[in-house]
Parts: structure tokens; sequence; C-alpha cells
């Protein structure tokens, strides 16, 4: 048998041809029941029958005889009756001979017998009319002996002759039919052998493959087990682990969505904000420009006052020089006062008086030197003051200046802020509606983690179940194997 | 007196209404006896002068350099009509520091035949004589200084005119002699 079957062809191979073993036994065993139960049927239906019907035949042939000697003794009519009645019993025993003559020889037989038989009546009916006419009873004795029986004899012998030839057919039969039997038989027994032993042969290889088979398999299962429980327990531990953090996941998510949520509410209230920040940043652009008329107002004042204070300057310095003039005068008439004391003193007493004058005039010269210096110290102080303040105004005009510049940049940036604020509406609304999503998407990560989880735990709990079924495998491979071990070792 | 903090309007006012009242006032009873002094600076320090020691005070206007001038002497210049050597002060009373180029000249009295450059002058003063404060011979000598006043300021020396000129007139006679 060939190692490339598998082990179910070779079983069904084997089983196919033990079952062709019983169907050939099968059919001999029908082969020789039918050719036993045709001799028989033979032997029983066609050659007993012919017995039976001979005997009948000699028997109604006897009757037939008897009821003619009756009527001849006795005259009597009633044994005329009798006699027919034999005469139809006895051709239909012919008949039935007749229909069951299968052979020439037997078809040749009954037509003989038939023959004889119309013969005999011939006789019979001839003595009979003699009996009813002649009145010598000797004479119709003698025609009787004379004719009739030797026509009964004839009939006698050739029945004898039938009944020995079915005899010899009956016992051609039963030989025929024990021989068919015991052939039958012994075909039986020869394919029952031939049978056994190539269940035996087949037994055998088949328990050896299988041995082979299954204690390579017990192997295969034995290491594939102890893998399986090695990977077993990591999956476990795997699940476990899985499980854990599908739970950090679950809790993380959890957080993340009511993060997602507050994000959302966030947005909206950006949003509005940054709906009334549009607003105000469109207020604020019409202020602005409201605010750069006032400064280009102010700049002009300023110009103005710029103008104004600068004749102011030229006025005062103006003003200065005649101060400066007074101070010069006051001190030359100082000068000449104090020359004048001089001169009354160098004069002695007629200068008394003109030395007093001139002491006046010398005092009236101090103060008017000093009212000069404070007057010329306060337009020092105006002019400071008014160059500070042209300085100042200047300096204004220049603030205001870039202030009219700033307010254009203001403007501008106010514009620009308009424009960034609506932008900014723009993506914090997609930010509100993707942060929707996001809590949406995130709601349905939590549902798949969720559903991850418990797949984890049913993991979990298959694996350990996994495990045990691999441990109970590895028990069942070990029992297998010192089962098979037995089995060879028995 | 003026408040330091009037308005200009209110102070030509005050001055007007002194200057008005100087007339009506009754002649001031006989003062006691003081002496008209001259406030100047020379040399960065303050001096009083007296005005019967100077014969007159005039501005600096031209002053012509000399070749070889002895040290103090500035150049010469012209008083009223008459040319005059012109010393520095501060020079002559060998103030420390640089003394700048002088705006008047004092003129001593008695025909002394020099003037006196000196920085600024502040105008003039009558000061008691009692509220001289003597000083010792030597700082007389060295500074010729007759005298300390006391101000508000501080102290101020006054200068004794005829000792300066006395000095130069010393310093004068050697190389008189020697010409």
């Amino acid at each position: 048998m060939g190692s490339s079957l598998t082990f179910g062809q070779k079983l069904g191979g084997g089983f196919a041809i033990t079952v062709a073993f019983a169907a050939l036994i099968l059919v001999v065993a029908i082969y020789a029941l039918r050719s036993a139960v045709e001799s028989k049927d033979k032997v029983i239906d066609l050659n007993a029958r012919n017995l039976a019907d001979a005997g009948q035949l000699s028997s109604d042939v006897e009757g037939a005889s008897s009821s003619a000697r009756g009527f001849l003794l006795t005259k009597d009519e009633a044994y005329i009756g009798r006699l027919n009645q034999r005469r139809d019993a006895a051709v239909n025993d012919l008949k039935e001979l007749r229909a069951n003559s299968n052979t020439d020889s037997e078809r040749r037989a009954v037509a003989e017998l038939t023959r004889l038989y119309a013969g005999l009546n011939d006789a019979v009916d001839k003595v009979i009319a003699e009996r009813r006419t002649a009145a010598d009873l000797t004479a119709v004795v003698k025609t009787f002996e004379d004719v009739v029986q030797p026509a009964k004899d004839k009939i006698s012998l050739e029945l004898q002759s039938f009944v020995a030839d079915q005899e010899k057919l009956v016992a051609d039969g039963k030989k025929s039919s024990t021989e068919a039997a015991s052939l039958a038989i012994n075909m039986m027994i020869a394919v029952g052998v031939l049978a056994v032993v190539f269940a035996s042969g087949l037994g055998f290889l088949l328990t050896r493959s299988l041995g082979t088979r299954i204690g390579t398999a017990v192997n295969h299962v034995q290491s594939s087990s102890a893998e399986l429980q090695a990977a077993s327990n990591q999956q476990a531990t795997g699940a476990r682990q899985q499980s854990s953090a599908m739970t950090e996941i679950t809790t993380t998510i959890s957080e993340l969505l009511a993060t997602s949520k507050q994000i959302a509410e966030s947005a909206q209230r950006v949003a509005h904000l940054a709906d009334q920040a549009s607003g105000s940043a469109r207020g604020g652009d019409g202020a602005v420009q409201k605010g750069q008329e006032a400064v280009a107002q102010i700049k002009r004042q300023m110009d103005l006052i710029v103008n104004h204070m600068l004749e102011l300057g030229r006025r005062s310095q103006q003003i200065g020089g005649i101060a400066e003039i007074i101070t010069e005068l006051a001190e030359q008439t100082n000068i000449l006062a104090i020359n004048a004391t001089i001169e009354a003193a160098g004069a002695g007493e007629a200068g008394k008086r003109f030395g007093v004058v001139a002491d006046e005039i010398r005092k009236l010269a101090d103060r008017v030197g000093g009212s000069a210096k404070e007057a010329k110290g306060l337009i020092d102080e105006t002019r400071q003051a008014v160059n500070t303040t042209v300085m100042a105004t200047e300096g204004g005009a220049k603030a205001v200046e870039a202030g009219a510049r700033q307010f254009g940049d203001v403007a501008e940036s106010f514009r620009q802020i308009a424009e960034l604020v609506r932008t900014s509406n723009e993506a914090v609304r997609e930010i509100e509606l993707s942060t929707k999503q996001q809590s949406s998407a995130v709601q349905q990560v939590n549902g798949a983690v969720a559903e991850v989880a418990q797949s984890s735990r049913e993991t979990e709990a298959s694996t350990t179940q996994t495990l045990q079924t691999a441990s109970q495998l590895a028990t069942l491979a070990r029992d297998l194997a010192q089962f098979i071990r037995a089995e060879k070792a028995a | 007196m003026i408040p330091a903090g009037a308005s200009l309007d209110g102070r030509v006012a005050e001055m007007r209404r002194e200057f008005d009242a100087s007339f009506a006032r009754p002649p001031a009873p006989e003062p006691p006896p003081s002496e008209p002094l001259l406030r100047f600076t020379a040399g960065g320090t303050r001096f009083f002068a007296r005005l019967r020691d100077l014969s007159g005070v005039l501005p600096c206007a031209v002053v012509v350099p000399v070749p070889g001038a002895r040290r103090g002497l500035l150049g010469l210049t012209v008083v009223r009509g008459q040319i005059l050597p012109l010393y520095a002060l501060a020079t002559l009373l060998e103030l420390p520091g640089s003394a700048p180029a002088p705006r008047w000249i004092l003129v001593p009295a008695g025909g002394a035949g020099a003037g006196l450059g000196v920085d600024f002058v502040e105008g003039a003063s009558r000061i008691l004589e009692s509220a001289v404060l003597e000083v010792s011979s030597a700082a007389r000598r060295d500074g010729g200084k007759r005298g300390l006043l006391q101000e508000a300021a501080g102290s101020r020396a006054l200068l004794d005119v005829a000792s300066v000129v006395a000095s130069l007139r010393n310093s004068k006679q050697p190389s008189q002699q020697e010409g």
C-alpha cells in the first residue's frame, strides 16, 4: 500500500476491498442457492409431479379396468358411470403429463401412453359392447383376456418405464442440486478464506501504519501542546497587559472626551468673543479714523503754536537785547555815579551834596541794573521756556505727526485685526466643528476601545481556557502515546 | 522791598512807587560816619576798595601789549587822554589761578601813573568804619590788605590801594636806577 495515500484513503480502500469480498461471497452464495433451488424445483415441480401423475394415471387405469370388470361381471350400468369418470381422470392425467414434459423422451413416452390408453379404451368398449349383446360370459371373459388385458399390461409396462425414467431424473436432479450446493459452499469457503486473509493483512498494515502515524502525530501534538501552552501563557500575559492597557486607554479617552467637550465649549465662547472682537475692531477702525482726523487738527494747531512760540522767542530775544542795553546803561550809570562820588570826595566839602546826589544816582543805577538783571533773567527764563516750549511743541508736533502715522498704522492694524479676527472667527468655527467631530470620533473610539477591552478580557478568558485545553491535550497526548506503546508492546 | 516771587508788572509798579516815594521822603537824619567802598572782583577774589583811594573807575577799552614787560604788566592804555601802564591786580597780589583779561581799570588817586585791571566791578557801598576788621601786618604786607569786611556771603578783603601803588613804585625804582 503506497505511503502517499492518506490513512482515510487506506482505511476506505481496505473497507472497499472487504466489502467487495463480501459482495463476491454474496454473489457466489446467491448463485449457488439459485442453482440448488432450480435443481430442487426441477425435481419437485416436474419430475415429482410427473411421478405423481404417472401414479394417478396408473390408478385411474386400474380403476377404469376395475369398473369395466364390474360391469362385465354384473352388467350394472353404474360401473359404466364410474368407468367414464376414471376415463376422464385418466385423460386429465395424460394432459398433465403432456404439459409437464420437457424432454423429447418424455414427450414420446406420453404420446405412447396416450396411444396405448386409446387402444385400451377401444378394447374395453369392445368388450362392454360384447357383454351387452352376448349372452355367453365366457366368450366375454376370453375377449377380455385376449384384448383388454394385453393392452392394460402394455400401459402398465409403459408407465413403469416412464416412472423409472422420472425416478432416474429425480435422482439426477438431486445429485445436480447437491453438486451445485457443494460448489457454492466451496466457493464461499474459498472467498471467505481469501477475505479473512486479506482483512487480516489489511488490518495488520492499517494498524502498523496507524500506530506509526498516530505516534508521529502524538509527538507532534505533544510538542504542539507544549508550544501552545507557552504561547497561551504569553498570550494570557499579553491579554492581561492589553486588558489593563485598554482600561488605562479607556480612562484616558474618557478624559480626552471631557477635554474635547471643554475645547468645544471654549471654541464656542471664543467664537462669540471673536464676533464681539470683530465688531469692536470695526468700531475701533471708525474711532481710529476720527482720531486720525483729530490728530491732523492737533498737528495744525501745534504748527500754529510753534509759529507763535517762535515769534514769542524772537520778541523775547529783542526784549533781552533791550534789557542788556538797559543793564549796560545801568552799569555805565553806576560807574559814572562811582566816578561822580570819587570826584565829589575829591572836591571836599563842596562836593559833598554832589556826592549825595551821585550816591543816589548810583543806588538808582544799582537798582536799575538789578532790575535789568532780573528782567534779563526773566527774559532768559522766558526765552528758555519758549525754547523749551518750542522744542516741546516741535517734539509734540513730531509726536503728533508720528501719532498720525501711528494712527494710520493703527487703522491699518485695526483693518488687519478685523481681517485676522474674521479669519480667526472662521478658524474658531472650524475648530469648533472639528472639535465636535473629534468629540464624536472620540466617543466612537471610546466605544470601540470598550469593545476592545471587553474582547481583551474575553481573549484573556479564552486564553486561560486555551491553556487548560492545551494542558488537557498534552495529558491526552501522553496517554495516547502510552496507549500506542502499550499496544505495540502487546 | 520787592518780593522775590512777585510778577513783573508788580515789580515795576513797586519800583515806580519806591522811586516816587523817595522824593516824598523827608531828608534822612545824619547817618553815622561811613566810608564809600567799591566792590569788585580780581582773580576770582572779591575785594573792597575805598573810593577816596581812587581817582576813577573806567572800562578797559584798548590795551597795547609791551614787549618784554615785567610780570603783571598787561600793556599800555589810555585813561582820560593820558597813557598809563595797566597792571593785572590779581597778578600783583599773586592770587592763585589764571586771571582773565580785565574789563575794568581802577585808577589810583594821587597821580600814581598806573592803572589796575580788575575782572568785574560790582558796585559801590557805604560801609561803617567799625565794620572793618583789622588784619595782621604780615597779611597787610603780603596781600596789600588793610582789613576784612564780614558779609552775608563771607568775608571780603579791603584792598590797600596805596600800598599796591607803593609796591609798584618800589619795584620801578631799581629798574630806573639801572636805567
